[in-house]
């Protein structure tokens, strides 16, 4: 009886390098999986770029502030925007909170579970369960959402009180040399700021492994993931930041071309998002799932208790 | 886990745990930001010395220290490698090392070569190169190891046995059970890992383990099982004692 590599307690490296081999794995299964959020992020962008005529790009935020005049001009000649473009972004925004997300994102987690519990997985499988649970699931992610956004909003607080003081000093005093001690004080603080708003983030990241193996969801799931990455947040903020960090390598080259060719790659950029969104992020999924995993190994020997059951059926 | 297996000379199967993309991510952070905080500080120290009135600093000195700063990434990989036993202070940190595909250390060639591919591997200033070649193989190497012939391997830390086994009440009983060479070696493996961590988790999963480990031994033994995780842990100790490995 081969022991399952991936359910035992993992260190930082052990745990991206298992990731990484969970991915390589089941690539096609999670691609497809993940394929509704994808189509639906093309969609979405492909609607935003049309209906607001074509900005939005890195190149156009790089002239607001290099070249404002010509930016000004250039906005002046943009088509105005159609009156119902907001309100159809936002419901866009809500069918991808609501539904779209948590059934594609409980599917994937399903898959990359059941690769781990199993060893094989299905993706009609996993979408009869999320399709089975969309309710519940998109209940859970819109509160996720709220309690991420309140997180986050509760963190800024200390940029934006460095930001009003650094202003009201510089005002006060007149002097340039502070500005540039104020610039990083606001930096810092920002930084500061994001850091603890990720705290809620990282806490809340089993939230759809439990859903998806233990059947239990909304303030429930996400109480268990808040308790269950109480002791062991640092360790999985490093690994998720990291794991978030490949996809973004895809994003940036993008972001590096445009720069190189001062000029706008909106295709471009929504391609390499595409890519980074269906190809990559399943990768990230996978993270959460494994690191659910390290959890309930370390903290209720689920491990042992696998085996346990595995030995007690055929040998003893 | 093992997913690289090599063979020696003597027919000796020896396994590696391959780092893959996610393990080697951490040590390259960690090495660039030693090398930006080393260029960073070179230059700073420069320009401080320069506005202090050091004006003895020739042109040719600075030309020379921008050379060095410069030279940094592919110095600084081939001179860690070469000290540290094909790792690099990242590398070191989350437990990877560099060597030839042979299993043997890497040397100063191989190092040269494999730091100067680097460059194409780092393409365009994202890793987007590297990164998609390591995905796409099963030994996760980047152009740089395909064309020094190297691959990067996980280092692991052999656990010393700390197990304190003890006397037993339950020595004598199962010292004396025939049937003691019927226990496999996963059980044995799970009772050891049971008795390492059993502390760590809550206590009535320990005891659900435990007893469901106690009673499936036991049977084999022909012997009562044990009553109570106190008994249930002394069982077992004794069990992993008197373990005979089956041949």
């Amino acid at each position: 009886m081969d022991r399952n590599q991936f359910l035992r307690p993992m260190g930082l490296g052990e745990l991206l390098d298992s990731t990484v081999r969970l991915y390589k794995k089941n690539f096609l299964l999670l691609v497809t999986a993940q394929l509704p959020l994808a189509v639906f992020y093309l969609l979405q962008n492909a609607y935003s770029y049309s209906a607001s005529g074509g900005q939005d790009s890195i190149t156009e935020l790089y002239q607001m502030f290099t070249d404002p005049f010509a930016y000004q001009v250039q906005q002046q000649f943009a088509p105005t925007p159609s009156p119902w473009y907001s309100t159809i972004i936002i419901l866009l925004s809500f069918l991808q909170i609501a539904i779209i997300y948590p059934v594609t994102l409980s599917a994937v987690t399903k898959v990359a579970s059941d690769s781990v519990l199993e060893g094989t997985a299905d993706v009609k499988n996993a979408y009869r369960f999320s399709l089975r649970n969309w309710f519940r699931l998109g209940v859970t992610n819109v509160f996720i959402t709220i309690a991420l956004t309140i997180a986050l909003l509760l963190a800024m607080i200390i940029p934006v009180t460095a930001a009003i003081a650094v202003v009201a000093f510089t005002l006060s005093t007149g002097s340039a040399g502070e500005l540039i001690v104020g610039v990083i004080v606001i930096v810092v603080s920002i930084g500061i700021g994001a850091f603890i708003g990720g705290f809620a983030w990282v806490r809340l990241s089993a939230t759809y492994p439990i859903m998806v193996n233990e059947k239990i969801f909304i303030v429930e799931a996400m109480t268990r993931s808040w308790n269950m990455v109480k002791g062991h947040t640092f360790r999985i903020y490093a690994a998720l930041i990291i794991i978030f960090l490949i996809p973004s390598v895809i994003q940036l080259t993008s972001f590096f071309a445009e720069f190189l060719m001062k000029g706008s790659l909106v295709v471009m950029t929504i391609a390499l998002g595409l890519v980074a969104q269906g190809l990559l992020i399943p990768m990230a999924d996978c993270a959460r799932v494994l690191i659910y995993f390290d959890l309930r190994t370390r903290k209720e020997g689920y491990d042992l208790e696998m085996r346990t059951q595995q030995l007690s059926q055929p040998v003893l | 886990m093992e997913d690289f297996t090599l063979s020696t000379s003597e027919n000796v199967p020896v396994y590696y745990d391959i780092a893959t993309a996610g393990s080697r991510c951490v040590a390259f952070l960690v090495d660039y930001s030693i090398i930006l905080l080393a260029s960073m500080g070179l230059i700073v120290t420069v320009d401080l010395l320069r506005q202090f009135g050091f004006t003895s600093f020739s042109s040719y000195a600075i030309a020379l220290i921008y050379v060095v700063v410069g030279t940094l990434t592919w110095g600084y990989f081939v001179i860690s490698e070469l000290a540290l036993n094909g790792s690099s202070i990242g590398k070191r940190m989350i437990g990877l090392r560099v060597i030839k595909e042979d299993a043997t250390p890497i040397d100063l060639v191989d190092s040269l070569t494999r730091n100067f591919v680097r460059y194409i591997d780092l393409w365009p200033g994202t890793c987007l190169v590297g990164f998609v070649v390591m995905m796409l193989n099963a030994k996760s190497k980047r152009l740089g190891d395909y064309a020094a012939g190297t691959i990067v391997v996980r280092t692991r830390a052999v656990g010393l046995d700390k197990l304190e086994l003890g006397e037993s009440s339950y020595d004598d009983t199962v010292s004396r059970s025939p049937y003691l060479n019927q226990i496999t070696s996963e059980e044995y493996q799970l009772m050891r890992d049971f008795l390492f961590r059993y502390e760590k988790i809550p206590f009535s999963k320990a005891y659900e383990i435990a007893t469901k480990i106690t009673s499936g031994i036991a049977e084999k033994l022909h012997i009562e099982p044990p009553r109570g995780i106190e008994n249930c842990i002394l069982f077992l100790k004794s069990c992993i004692k008197y373990y005979r490995h089956k041949p």
